[in-house]
């Protein structure tokens, strides 16, 4: 007891604790202070973007996208413990959960936890370390990690940073109304294209086929696609097709090198002054050729409300064993065709039917025409392309957002996403050899050898005071 | 305290250590802005900071290693802790004159954006943030060599501590890695200083970043101080 009381009276007990309970005090009035300011800074965006093109920043479309979102979404980051985290999107992402209570942002470690990924995991999912998973409990939408960001094909250096555009499309379609159904014709030996038909699934667009003989084309879908049909339509077919786009709907339809003469539907084309050329068009510039073939190539995409995402985001498109397509004219009976892809100028087309008979470019690939109505005032849109392998499992995940923006635009242009990228890339220095020789001596060896013989000299100095 | 402050700053230019220290990091960073930036001609100063980063662990404790333990070693010790002055106006003069030297150095290698100046266009604010955001990360270090200096006795111990110390914080995002228990690894992860470091190399201002620096640092100038309390009553 004698020995408690000792032990507690000591000087060095009373001051020991008092000086721990300071510490713990200070600490504990620290770690307050920044939850304080980390909740405030996160919550009211506390932070300056000193980025040249405010890459944090997100654009107006994205805030009312955002906040229009009512559901819960879970935003969740697929990020292994030992990779290196993507300090860029990490931020952008923080900046949306700002936007909207609905959006809980989470970290899922694939190598830990690989279950939780495994239910994302379709046939058309990619997800790597760094993908982001948008899920509302009904739909989920993935975006890959390497479509985060662009690089440039000449130095392959990172010079765009995309996640905004990406991840505001993902959204728009988690939450689009799933009121929208396209259909495929069927009956005249259509090509199927199984993975088109699940990207537009997954971007919440109800897909059917459809018989036109026998059903016509009903105005209950908003679009109907055509791929390489292999027998011509009937006149009636032509008759149920023309009603069905002078009630304001449209069409896509696909033609390949192999599709044959098809006189009543090219004919309606015709009318509307789109002529699908019978010839495959080679590409000449060798910088835009892919697997060895002139035939499968990069082509320029042109600007158009489908397109200007694209463009922007310098996504590249691919196709392979394509038709030219001949617009008549470019506005004119109150039909306006507008170019979509086009093969550049030193691109030739073979015909089919005549060798000797080569067509120059640039050639036109996908063009899309805007018909108005007079007496009804509605308006179609007709989407003609020379290739459907464009669509095909092996081109679509280079061709889905093209794809995707094409379709969302003909059955309700609202939900096209433009969001332009931002540049990354620092500005270069204009400096010439010559110049960089003498900061090279100035730098490694004038400066800091300048220092250290000073250092010496007051050594010296110093040394015989 | 300003007495203190000029003392301790007058203190590295009339010793050798100042001026190694200086040569030596202008030789380096010199290195690292002419083979990341003027050879590529690129503006960016990111890849420069980054590389910076991890050299600043061995030449902060060359910093600090002697700014207690020399009054130690001179016993001069007894006599600063009975001048009129407060133990804590010691522990701020001579962390603020290691962190002076720390900026007077960041300060001379503002030639390097200087000179980019003159060939290109580089984003001014970019920069700055890295500067900031540079100075304060090498300001929370040199709290943690001012604490060690003051709980050693040898230079050199205070030096090889200090080096560990650091080194230890360098690691502690890849220890939070490894870590499976999550508020565990939370809480590692917020005293990670390189993740706030990173929010300035991002292009990012951040209040609480900002906070965060000085509340680390100011944390081990207060454990300093109770650390040379505690051999008063000792």
């Amino acid at each position: 007891m004698k020995g408690l009381k000792k032990f507690f009276t000591d000087k060095r007990f009373i001051y020991g604790s008092g000086s721990v309970a300071t510490f713990a005090g200070f600490v504990a009035v620290v770690i307050l202070l920044n939850l304080i300011v980390g909740t405030l800074s996160d919550k009211f965006t506390l932070k300056i973007d000193l980025t040249e093109n405010k890459i944090f920043e997100l654009s107006e479309q994205t805030i009312e996208i955002a906040k229009s979102i009512d559901k819960p979404v879970d935003i969740i980051v697929v990020q292994s413990a030992t990779s290196q985290e993507d300090t860029q999107t990490r931020e952008l992402l923080t900046r949306y959960v700002n936007l909207n209570k609905n959006f809980r942002l989470s970290t899922v470690d694939p190598v830990k936890n690989p279950m939780s990924v495994q239910k994302y995991n379709t046939l058309n999912s990619n997800i790597t370390n760094g993908s982001i998973i948008l899920d509302n409990g009904e739909k989920f939408r993935i975006v890959p990690s390497s479509e985060l960001r662009s690089y440039s094909s000449y130095t392959g250096q990172n010079d765009q940073f995309q996640a905004e555009y990406k991840i505001t499309s993902a959204l728009l379609s988690l939450s689009k109304a799933s009121d929208m159904a396209v259909a495929f014709t069927q009956g005249h030996g259509e090509a199927t294209l199984n993975a088109a038909e699940q990207a537009l699934k997954d971007d919440n667009i109800a897909v059917e086929k459809v018989h036109t003989l026998s059903e016509g084309f009903s105005d209950e879908y908003n679009m109907f696609i055509i791929v390489s049909p292999k027998t011509d339509f009937t006149p009636e077919e032509i008759d149920y097709l023309d009603n069905y786009l002078r009630s304001g709907k449209s069409i896509q339809i696909y033609f390949d090198v192999d599709t044959p003469h098809l006189p009543k539907l090219e004919g309606y084309l015709y009318d509307n002054g789109i002529v699908v050329e019978r010839n495959a068009v080679y590409e000449g510039d060798t910088t835009r050729v892919l697997s060895n073939t002139p035939y499968c190539f990069v082509p320029d995409v042109k600007p158009h409300s489908i397109t200007n995402a694209i463009v922007s985001n310098k996504i590249n498109v691919v196709t392979y064993l394509s038709r030219s397509i001949k617009p008549l004219w470019e506005e004119k009976n109150l039909v306006k065709i507008e170019p979509l892809l086009t093969s550049t100028a030193k691109s030739v087309a073979f015909s089919a039917e005549n060798p000797n008979d080569v067509a120059q470019g640039p050639l036109n690939l996908a063009v899309v025409a805007t018909k108005t109505y007079e007496n009804s005032k509605e308006t179609s849109k007709i989407f003609v392309m020379g290739s459907s392998l464009f669509l095909s499992e092996q081109f679509l995940p280079m061709n889905e957002d093209f794809f995707l923006s094409s379709v969302n635009w003909q059955i309700d242009n609202t939900n096209v996403v433009n969001i332009r990228p931002k540049s990354v890339l620092s500005s270069r220095l204009d400096i010439k050899q010559q110049d960089y020789d003498i900061w090279r001596l100035v730098f490694i060896i004038f400066i800091p050898v300048l220092v250290l013989v000073w250092g010496l000299v007051t050594w010296i100095r110093r040394r015989h005071l | 305290m300003t007495a203190i402050f000029k003392r301790e700053l007058k203190s590295y230019f009339t010793s050798s250590i100042g001026y190694i220290y200086l040569g030596i990091t202008l030789l380096i960073s010199g290195w690292f802005f002419v083979a990341n930036n003027l050879y590529y001609a690129i503006s960016d100063m990111s890849y420069f900071f980054a590389n910076l980063t991890f050299i600043f662990i061995f030449l902060v404790p060359m910093l600090t290693m002697r700014l207690f333990t020399e009054e130690v070693k001179n016993k001069t010790d007894q006599l600063l802790l009975t001048s009129p002055v407060t133990v804590t106006q010691i522990v701020i003069g001579k962390y603020f004159s290691a962190s002076a030297l720390f900026g007077l150095t960041l300060f001379i290698t503002m030639a390097y954006p200087a000179v980019m100046f003159l060939y290109g266009d580089p984003l001014i604010y970019s920069i700055l943030g890295h500067y900031l955001g540079f100075f304060l990360l090498g300001s929370s270090l040199i709290a943690i060599g001012v604490f060690v200096s003051a709980s050693t006795e040898s230079q050199i111990t205070a030096a090889i501590i200090s080096f560990v110390v650091m080194l230890f914080i360098w690691l502690t995002d890849w220890i939070a890695s490894t870590i499976t228990n999550e508020i565990f690894k939370k809480v590692i992860e917020w005293l990670s200083v390189l993740k706030r470091y990173q929010e300035f190399t991002t292009g990012i201002l951040s209040l609480s970043s900002v906070v965060y620096f000085i509340s680390f640092a100011s944390v081990f100038i207060f454990l300093t101080v109770q650390t040379i309390e505690k051999k008063r009553w000792s």
